[in-house]
């Protein structure tokens, strides 16, 4: 028998079993982060937002009831009288829309620091999935109260599927499980949002591996000095997200704790009537470019391909832009275009949340149209221009 | 130790006794009214006025608790209504249809977010309660209507009829129950109703922020120290 001392510590014991962990956490810890701006923090704030939604998530499930006659009173209990319910279902209504803030800030910060290029596609590619995962995850739980909003919200979506042409109809009939948005279609739109937060979480992890193969970009690339020096992740960075998180949670608690009444919708406060319209439907906020883009076009069909095309032409980034650069400081066609693509971005969010008036769908049309040019005609351009004056100046020198 | 703990054992011993000697021994004092809260008065109100045509149909007897600390006197009033405490304020009428025809075809609306989902809000509710005013001579009123020019449903022809009048219930704090006294206290007791946990969640939200406030200057402190380290 061995002596007392040379038992095996635990650690040894982890180690001999999955020998592969104790590289990953010095990996972890000595990953070497390039000098990056605050911009870049969000990533962490987004990891514990989503972290705090999940969480918040399965303890509202206990108390969800997705029959379409209690759904409501459900979540009108939990605000009420499930101890701390109101706290839980506060953090998760007002953390969805904090959460797809960072989400497009990260996403604006990767198309202007050029994060998506070689040899970064995974990242870009697996971060656009989360977006979309999220607006389906959010579209899906916005349904579940079963209020106004949440009915008529789905409706219009599902009118809007209906008009592919040949299939839209019995893919609606299959998608709901009846003929009509229901009792059928409101189980399953819990069930779609529960497992989807499990499956966006699993998705985070390959973000976030992609990412520690090709290690974060770096905003001085492309300037005149750039800086190559690296510090490991713990302590500097560790300290700085540590600090991101905070002031990110400290926006969120006055958010949800003193202005509760920015963030939600006061006729989902009414449950859902099928015979009365509401004066107006509105999204949130979150996915109101695309219910923009969705209402400015007058053919159905039409307003769905462009509102898919508006995000596929995202996941092509890395290859219509060619351009040996990165960093839209130093690019000037990019800059403009990258300005006046946010700018549109912006318009079609505010168009989105107003009534339809002929000003609005014009700034709308006028914006969809600054979205397309920008990405399939002014970045391929400035992109091929780039080159030639890179390979230019490779024969040169 | 011991000693300290006894002293402050005795101090609470004869605080309390001295209390009930103080009671004893001046029987003459008025008896203090208890305070309460606007919105406990607004509950007496929805008691013994509105609930006899509205319903809350989200809050049950029960969360009444907050305002109403005896849990007998919440039995008692579900009981009324043939209700248990666990069981919501639903509406005194059968179905829709009843309620429509006993109140000159307007069903009387939930309350539940009344304050939040009114055009107007809080301010439109409480103008409405003191808003009834004689009918002008040149305005002739179809049955079962009362005349209100803060009403924006039927050109200020009212379908509820006027529900306060003055001095009609007695409040145990000594306040005079008029009618804009009784108006804003039931205002202030349907928006409790919409939020009922405002109070907690500002306490919260401020603990949160100094929590998170502290934190971030403990992460601040170490961010800086491993700066200068690193010259």
């Amino acid at each position: 028998m061995k002596p007392h001392d040379q038992l095996p510590s635990p650690h040894h014991w982890l180690d001999e079993r999955l020998p592969f962990l104790k590289p990953l956490c010095r990996h972890i810890v000595r990953f070497p982060v390039p000098p990056v701006n605050l911009l870049w923090t969000l990533g962490a704030c987004l990891i514990v937002g989503f972290a705090l939604m999940l969480t918040s998530g399965v303890f509202l499930s206990l108390h969800y009831d997705s029959h379409i006659e209690q759904a409501f009173a459900s979540i009108e209990a939990i605000d009420r009288r499930i101890p701390s319910g109101w706290l839980l279902r506060s953090f998760h209504t007002g953390g969805v829309s904090l959460l797809f803030a960072a989400l497009y800030i990260h996403l604006a910060r990767g198309l202007w620091y050029g994060s998506y290029k070689a040899p970064r596609e995974l990242v870009w590619l697996s971060g656009l999935t989360l977006m979309l995962l999220f607006m389906v995850t959010a579209f899906a739980g916005y349904v579940l109260p079963w209020g106004q909003m949440s009915y008529w919200g789905a409706t219009v979506i599902t009118h809007a599927i209906e008009a592919i042409p040949g299939i839209g109809r019995p893919l609606i009939t299959y998608l709901l499980g009846e003929n009509t948005l229901g009792a059928v279609a409101l189980h399953r739109f819990f069930i779609l949002h529960f497992a989807l937060g499990f499956i966006i979480a699993a998705i985070i992890g390959l973000h976030i591996l992609f990412l520690h193969g090709t290690g974060s970009s770096n905003p001085t690339l492309d300037s005149p000095h750039p800086v190559h020096k690296t510090r490991p992740f713990i302590p500097f960075y560790a300290f700085k997200d540590g600090l991101a998180v905070c002031g990110f949670l400290a926006l969120l608690t006055g958010v949800i704790f003193f202005f509760p009444a920015l963030l939600t919708k006061i006729s989902n406060t009414i449950p859902a009537d099928p015979l009365k319209t509401p004066a107006d439907i509105t999204p949130e906020w979150y996915l109101a470019p695309y219910f923009a883009i969705l209402r400015a076009i007058p053919s159905r069909l039409g307003g769905l391909i462009l509102a898919l095309g508006s995000v596929a032409i995202l996941f092509i980034l890395p290859w219509l832009d060619r351009s040996p650069r990165h960093n839209a400081t130093y690019r000037p066609f990019l800059r403009i275009g990258l300005v006046i693509f946010f700018a549109a971005f912006l318009t079609l969010t505010i168009a989105g949340l107003q009534r339809v008036t002929p000003l609005w769908l014009w700034l709308s049309r006028g914006s969809l149209a600054v979205w397309f040019f920008v990405f399939l005609v002014l970045i391929p351009l400035t992109a091929y221009q780039e080159r030639h004056i890179s390979s230019q100046k490779r024969e040169m020198s | 130790m011991r000693r300290a703990l006894f002293s402050l054992l005795w101090m609470l011993i004869l605080s309390i006794s001295m209390r009930d000697v103080g009671y004893a021994q001046a029987p003459s004092t008025p008896p203090t009214l208890p305070t309460m809260k606007p919105e406990q008065r607004g509950l007496m109100v929805f008691q013994q006025v509105c609930s006899s045509c509205h319903s809350i149909q989200f809050v049950h007897y029960g969360d009444m608790s907050a305002l109403q600390p005896s849990r007998t006197a919440l039995k008692n009033w579900a009981q009324q209504h043939h209700a248990k405490i666990d069981e919501p304020i639903a509406s005194p009428y059968p179905n829709v249809a009843v309620g429509k025809a006993a109140n000159g075809g307007d069903y009387p609306p939930d309350l539940s977010h009344i304050t939040r989902t009114i055009k107007g809000g809080p301010d439109y509710i409480r103008n409405v309660l003191t808003g009834y005013r004689p009918t002008p001579p040149d305005i002739t009123l179809a049955p079962n209507t009362y005349y209100n020019p803060v009403a924006l449903t039927h050109h200020h022809h009212f379908k509820m009829r006027p529900p306060l009048h003055d001095d009609m219930m007695s409040f145990p704090d000594g306040t005079k129950a008029t009618i804009p006294q009784m108006a804003a206290d039931v205002t202030n007791f349907l928006q409790w109703v919409d939020d009922p946990h405002r109070t907690t969640r500002h306490f919260i939200g401020t603990a949160v922020l100094l929590y998170l406030l502290v934190f971030s200057t403990i992460l601040f402190t170490l961010w800086r120290v491993i700066q200068k380290e690193e010259g």
